[in-house]
């Protein structure tokens, strides 16, 4: 710390502060550096420095420009500079009927308030240098408009993207001079060097304090956002509806509502899918045998074969390989249950070795020889803590520079591509069981709700045409991972301010990244484009939308998600041309199982390295493809017409030549069509 | 495809086979699945043949290997059973055959070897290949590409430029063509004697001339300046070449070497121009390795793709010490340098290596392609082959190991082209007329020798052996299927709104370039193809439009007036006649060429589908494709109408049903090599 104040205060001798806003991490793992993650506090000092020099000699744009040109300035925003993608990836703002414009000129959403405006900030782009302008901080997002350069600049950033905000000081010429990171959900940092100013509110108090609102005892701005649209993306998952679809309930499993009030399962949905032979009473002892009380339920059935997906979480053995009949049992019927096949597959996604241990703090895994025709298999897929270390490593290799010569090795040493790969290559073998083995399977991990879902999702996605489409991956999601208690609220860390809490992991990130691949090599098998995968990943962070807050089902009947408000399906759905694969075929009947091997896989640089202005699609392929669907639906149509009329018409002349055997205008015709 | 029996396929080839051995197990590469079969080898083939499946639909798989494109033929030690045999091809096709008895192995190992290496020319299959054509259409094929048109195309001879007859005998420069452009102001001692300060006589010509900015892109060898020889020929000649731009006051001398490597030639009495000794120019080195390097690198990636079960980490850290993506880029940077020379400053670029004929055509051809819209048309892209390719005399003969040569010179000098052509492709697929296919098919000739175009090294040598009298010219061939090498995303408006490409050439863009090194490993192939699906959406676009225009007419003749209109692309409206044919050939043909398959037919996807749910689903499940569940996908047929209820079924099943299906490739590079 010492060697890089002096380094980098070199310039007039006093060293930069540097001070982590976040408070002492108070989770267990706080084991990142000082050192900002995109770059050595050096270089970080150096900029700062040299950003305060730029500015004493070029002096700023005078501020009133702004608001005469600030409306151009957003017509103008698509294709120039850093907001290029955030154009493209919020067509939220593309409508421009629902945008308010203040007098700042500031596109808000309903609901949107500007808190604080600061003038001469500078924004320190890592891809085209230093530029001046204006900082407007809503209680949604960063909106930072430049007009020194020939287009107008405009970076527009989502108070809920924003993962560690960290200050630091360089006092220079009696002027205090801040620099200002923002480490970013999304794979970039934003910088911001400004001069601190007696009068006005500091910038980084009103970022943190708007950026973390459930730290400052604020409500997240999903439930001040007032959009209305025209569809409700609440409807989309009924779990009754959606286990109509799978043909349940049938003569083997029944639709119990045993977990309406979240007694059984706090984190469980309430609506859950059991064998129909098995005693309530018996069910509260599998519970009691089942780490956090997630019992085996079933997530999908084979339309044919009857083969099951059954999801929980870990059985309590412990060290001294407790048993639990009822447990025992209902793992008996659940292989009963189909006909088809007389063994019962587990697959535990754990490393074996973590089992293990978990296996002597209380947790642990069946036993094949306490459990008959069980067969157990772990997927030896690291943990959360091992996947956020992963991705950590993936941001430095891809932002905001990229290292030529070594591109393959970097990509390599994050081993990020080799955590998609076990996951693919796990799902493709629970998928497999099912189609070809016909035989039933079980997954599990520790607690259920991390890798579990990452897997029956992925199997389901193989094995079912339906959740290939726009609605039915959306069922997918919501059923699966929203109302299956995966902690989205821990692990993406909505509103708060703790950073380095060890409980956030990107899994929701890699389950997508998984899907990404999958189109890769199925182009014409999903419904949805990037573009729908971006957008989702998107508000995952966004805190715009409801549907990916809390932890639980039941947290969320708690707040009362649904009635205050938007879900993410709302907006997509009242949009679909923009998200809708121009390829997509329907795929009925067609089980995917991807290549889950080296040589397929590949970094998803169109999401992780989007922030780099070389990433920009070269030419927009996708609208030569949406020319064609446009044109293919078109001429369907006029077939369609034309047939309606000819049929009519047939009919016409068909009664025609029988009224009048002399009439011979139909006749030929029959032959040559 | 041809459900074939082995007498069929003799007559085919209509050469006598030379040994046939039976029961012969052929093992993939990359899972643990075997076929058995017969062996054939004839003159020019070695063909395996499946033997009789049980399922007699299936078409009972065969493989041909042209003669010329085994790299070598390598027999392992006996096993329990039998005795394996692994060809590799230069088309990156590995087989590995096991032979019931080691006798008939060693007879098939010693008659390849035989075969193997021709010694002279005149044994390459081009000299006994036939398709069934008359001299007049020989001919015309050879016409196909015309030069000097080229070059007035580009709009030289102008003024400053003009057509020289110095080398009309090739006696300046026995590796260069007869008609060469040169500066009017460059008099024939000047080209004499620059010609005599260069290696092989390789003196500075024009290649490329953007009309544009007057500015213009000539190759050349090194310079013979050992540490401190001048030539005033040479230095006038370079001073001609500048003096022809009058939009720069100076030339720019791309060494496409790296520095090292130019140093070490002034040892040896060459070397590249000194600065002080030549007036207006700016030299460069640009750093591309030289041809051993390459191969070597080459060499190390085949390995490291062809290893069986690849991990993550060895596949990325192989892929990056093989170091053939830093190649390309390097290729790529090069051409991009140059472009931007030209086109952006309006400066003339002379562009030299050692002997001015492998990174020189690489970058001259790459770079021009870059340039010029022409080039990146199906044509455009033959014209530049032949331009700065063979008639520049890039050593094909020397480089592929077309005979029986040293094993040094052999190098992937031309892949790599193709390979940096592609990873453009990649980055603009609008911009190109043609597909991936056109270039694995050219890939694949200039190593089959079945056409004449690539034998031999220069032009000089190829007039000596009447290729033009004795042989046939691919051009004409792929010019003659042109449909299939289309890009379906191609727009000619994107070409003109873009004439100049600038390919980003971050590491992620240069991707490994699958199709091409696994293009004969099925397994490895992608499981739907983007390409497939347009072509087939773009023919059901065509087929919904005739139907469009036969319910049209039939309204016509029912005297009902349609209040739809149609827009009039479409051809002629079909009868029933022309309907039912196209349902059972689809259009655009199949290519009988190879690589991943246009949009096939209903009945070969069906098969293929049948064949697929055949395979078993290995132990890590990756080796199976899409396996259907219910056979009968819902086309809606039980709503067929008499009449027009046809029309409608089949629109609707071919929607539904054309495209999953992975096509492989042995069929087609087996129909198309006899």
């Amino acid at each position: 710390m010492e060697k890089q104040a002096g380094a980098g205060g070199a310039a007039d001798g006093a060293g930069p502060n540097r001070k982590p806003r976040s408070p002492p991490s108070s989770g267990p793992a706080a084991d990142e550096s000082v050192d900002s993650p995109t770059g050595s506090h050096v270089e970080w000092c150096k900029q700062l420095i040299a950003a305060t020099i730029s500015s004493q000699i070029s002096g700023s744009v005078p501020s009133d420009t702004i608001s005469r040109d600030g409306k151009e300035s957003y017509e103008g925003l698509a294709y120039q500079g850093e907001s290029d993608p955030d154009a493209l990836n919020r067509p939220v703002l593309r409508d421009r009927r629902h945008v308010q414009m203040d007098q700042d000129q500031v596109p808000l959403l309903p609901g949107e308030s500007i808190q604080t405006v600061a003038k001469d900030m500078m924004y320190i782009c890592p891809f085209s240098g230093l530029v001046t302008g204006t900082l407007t901080i809503t209680d949604y997002k960063l909106y930072f408009t430049s007009l020194e350069r020939e287009s107008p600049f405009i970076l527009d950033v989502n108070l809920g993207a924003i993962s560690r905000l960290e200050t630091i000081s360089v006092p220079n010429h009696g002027e205090n001079t801040r620099g200002l990171e923002l480490v970013c959900k999304d794979m970039r940092s934003l910088r911001f060097a400004y001069k601190r100013e007696e009068k006005q509110p500091e910038v980084a108090d009103v970022v943190a304090k708007h950026g973390f609102p459930l730290s400052n005892n604020l409500p997240l701005f999903a439930f001040l956002y007032k959009e209305e649209f025209p569809v409700d993306g609440w409807k989309v998952y009924d779990p009754m509806a959606e286990y109509k679809r799978q043909g349940l309930p049938n003569e083997s499993w029944t639709i119990s509502k045993m977990n309406s009030s979240y007694e059984i399962c706090d984190t469980y949905p309430s609506v859950l899918v059991i064998p129909t032979s098995i005693k309530e009473d018996d069910i509260k002892r599998v519970a009691l045998f089942r780490a956090k009380h997630r019992i085996p339920v079933l997530s999908w059935i084979h339309p044919e074969s009857q083969a099951t997906i059954i999801r929980c979480s870990q059985p309590l053995v412990g060290p001294s390989d407790r048993r639990c009949k009822e447990d025992e049992r209902f793992l008996q019927i659940i292989m009963d249950a189909n006909a088809q096949s007389h063994k019962l597959t587990i697959f535990d996604a754990r490393q074996s070795s973590v089992a293990d241990t978990n296996k002597a703090k209380d947790g642990g895994y069946e036993s094949e020889s306490f459990y008959p025709n069980v067969e157990l298999n772990f997927l030896e897929i690291p943990n959360i803590h091992v996947m956020r270390e992963s991705l950590r490593k993936l941001k430095d290799v891809v932002y905001p520079t990229i290292d030529e010569a070594h591109w393959h090795s970097a990509v390599d040493q994050t081993h990020w591509l080799e955590y998609i790969r076990l996951l693919l290559a796990g799902a493709v073998r629970i998928a497999d069981k099912l189609e070809s083995g016909k035989t039933s399977v079980v997954v599990h991990c520790s607690d259920g709700w991390d890798r579990t879902t990452q897997l029956t999702s992925l199997a389901m996605l193989m094995l079912d045409s339906y959740y290939r489409t726009l609605r039915g991956f959306q069922v997918l999601v919501e059923k699966e991972w929203v109302s299956f208690g995966h902690k989205f609220a821990a692990r993406v860390g909505h509103g708060d301010e703790n950073h380095a809490n060890s409980e956030r992991s990107p899994l929701f990130l890699q389950f997508i990244d998984c899907v990404w691949q999958m189109t890769r090599q199925f182009p014409a098998a999903f419904e949805f484009n990037e573009l729908f995968l971006i957008t989702v990943l998107d508000h995952l962070y966004s805190c715009l939308f409801g549907t990916f807050l809390y932890n639980s089902e039941q947290e969320r009947v708690d707040k009362q998600v649904q009635t205050k408000t938007v879900s993410l399906w709302s907006y997509i759905n009242s949009q679909p041309e923009d998200f809708t694969n121009p390829f997509y075929v329907d795929y009925e009947h067609h089980v995917l199982y991807p290549l889950a091997s080296s040589r397929h896989l590949e970094l998803w640089t169109s999401y992780y390295a989007r922030w780099n202005p070389c990433m920009r699609p070269q030419m927009p392929v996708h609208q030569t493809l949406k020319e064609l669907l446009i044109l293919r639906a078109e001429l369907q149509r006029k077939v369609d017409e034309l047939q309606r009329e000819a049929s009519s018409s047939h009919s016409l002349s068909s009664s025609e030549h029988t009224s009048s055997p002399t009439h011979t205008v139909g006749t030929p015709l029959h032959t040559t069509v | 495809r041809s459900h074939t029996k082995t007498p069929y396929v003799i007559a085919v080839v209509c050469v006598c086979v030379c040994l046939q051995v039976e029961q012969v197990r052929l093992l993939d590469r990359f899972s643990n699945k075997s076929t058995n079969g017969t062996l054939y080898l004839t003159a020019t083939h070695l063909i395996f043949v499946e033997s009789g499946s049980n399922n007699s639909a299936a078409a009972a798989q065969e493989i041909w290997i042209l003669h010329h494109h085994i790299a070598s033929v390598e027999k392992l030690s006996l096993t329990t059973t039998g005795c394996p045999l692994v060809i590799q091809c230069r088309n990156f096709r590995v087989v590995h055959f096991v032979v019931q008895r080691e006798r008939d192995c060693h007879d098939i190992y010693s008659s390849l070897l035989r075969l193997l290496r021709p010694v002279s020319y005149e044994e390459l299959y081009a000299f006994s290949y036939n398709p069934k054509q008359n001299d007049q259409q020989r001919e015309e094929g050879w016409q196909l590409i015309d030069l000097g048109a080229e070059f007035e195309r580009m709009g030289v001879p102008c003024d400053q430029w003009q057509l020289t007859d110095v080398n009309r005998d090739y006696k300046v420069c026995e590796t260069y063509p007869r008609d060469l452009y040169v500066p009017i102001t460059a008099s024939k001692p000047i080209i004499v004697g620059s010609s005599k300060f260069r290696s092989k006589g390789r003196f500075p010509v024009l290649t490329y001339f953007y009309q544009e900015k007057k500015a213009a892109v000539c190759r050349c060898s090194q310079p013979l300046s050992g540490f401190s020889a001048r030539c005033l020929e040479d230095e006038s000649m370079l001073q001609a070449i500048s003096k022809a731009n009058h939009n720069s006051r100076f030339v720019y001398v791309m060494d496409t070497r790296p520095k090292l490597n130019a140093l070490a030639n002034r040892a040896a009495g060459k070397g590249y121009e000194n600065e002080d000794n030549y007036s207006n120019i700016h030299f460069q080195f640009v750093g591309i390795e030289n041809i051993h390097v390459m191969r070597a690198s080459l060499q190390k990636l085949l390995e490291v793709i062809g290893t069986r079960s690849l991990t993550m980490s060895d596949y990325l850290m192989g892929l990056e010490s093989s170091g053939w993506l830093r190649h390309i880029k390097a290729i790529v940077d090069a051409a991009i340098f140059l472009t931007k020379a030209v086109t952006g400053e309006g400066a003339s670029v002379l562009v030299h290596c050692s002997d001015g004929w492998d990174r020189t055509a690489q970058v001259c051809s790459l770079g021009a392609l870059l340039m010029d819209p022409y080039y990146r048309t199906i044509k455009g892209f033959m014209v530049l082959i032949e331009k700065d390719w063979i008639s520049f005399g890039h050593k094909f003969a020397d480089r592929c190991d077309q005979l029986d040569g040293d094993p040094k010179e052999v190098s992937p000098v031309f892949t790599q082209f193709l390979e940096c052509v592609w990873q453009v492709t990649e980055q603009f697929p609008q911009a190109f007329e043609f597909s991936e296919w056109f270039l694995l098919q050219i890939h694949e000739h200039v190593h089959s020798c079945q056409y004449g175009n690539f034998l031999g090294n220069n032009e000089r040598q190829r007039e000596d052996l009447q290729l033009r009298e004795r042989t046939h010219s691919l051009w004409a061939f792929l010019m003659s299927e042109k449909e299939n090498y289309m890009n379906p995303v191609y727009s000619p408006a994107y070409a003109e709104s873009h004439p100049v490409l600038e390919p980003s050439t971050l590491p992620y863009h240069f991707k490994f370039w699958r199709n091409m090194y696994h293009q004969f490993d099925r397994s490895m192939h992608p499981r739907q193809s983007i390409l497939k699906t347009i072509l087939t959406l773009r023919e059901n676009s065509r087929k919904t439009e005739n139907t469009l225009h036969a319910l049209e007419n039939r309204l016509q003749q029912l005297g009902v007036t349609p209040v739809v209109t149609s827009d009039p692309p479409a051809p002629a409206p079909p009868t029933r006649d022309h309907c039912s044919l196209s349902n059972r050939n689809p259009l655009p043909p199949r290519p009988d060429s190879l690589i991943l398959g246009a949009p096939i037919s209903r009945k070969e996807a069906q098969q293929q589908e049948e064949e697929d749910e055949e395979e078993e689903v290995g132990e890590e499940a990756t080796e199976s494709t899409d396996t259907e569940r219910t056979v009968e996908g819902s086309s809606g047929t039980e709503s067929r109408k008499q009449s027009y209820g046809e029309l409608e079924g089949t629109y609707n099943s071919e929607l539904a049903k054309s495209e999953p299906a992975v096509v492989s490739l042995e069929f087609g590079v087996a129909r198309m090599t006899c």
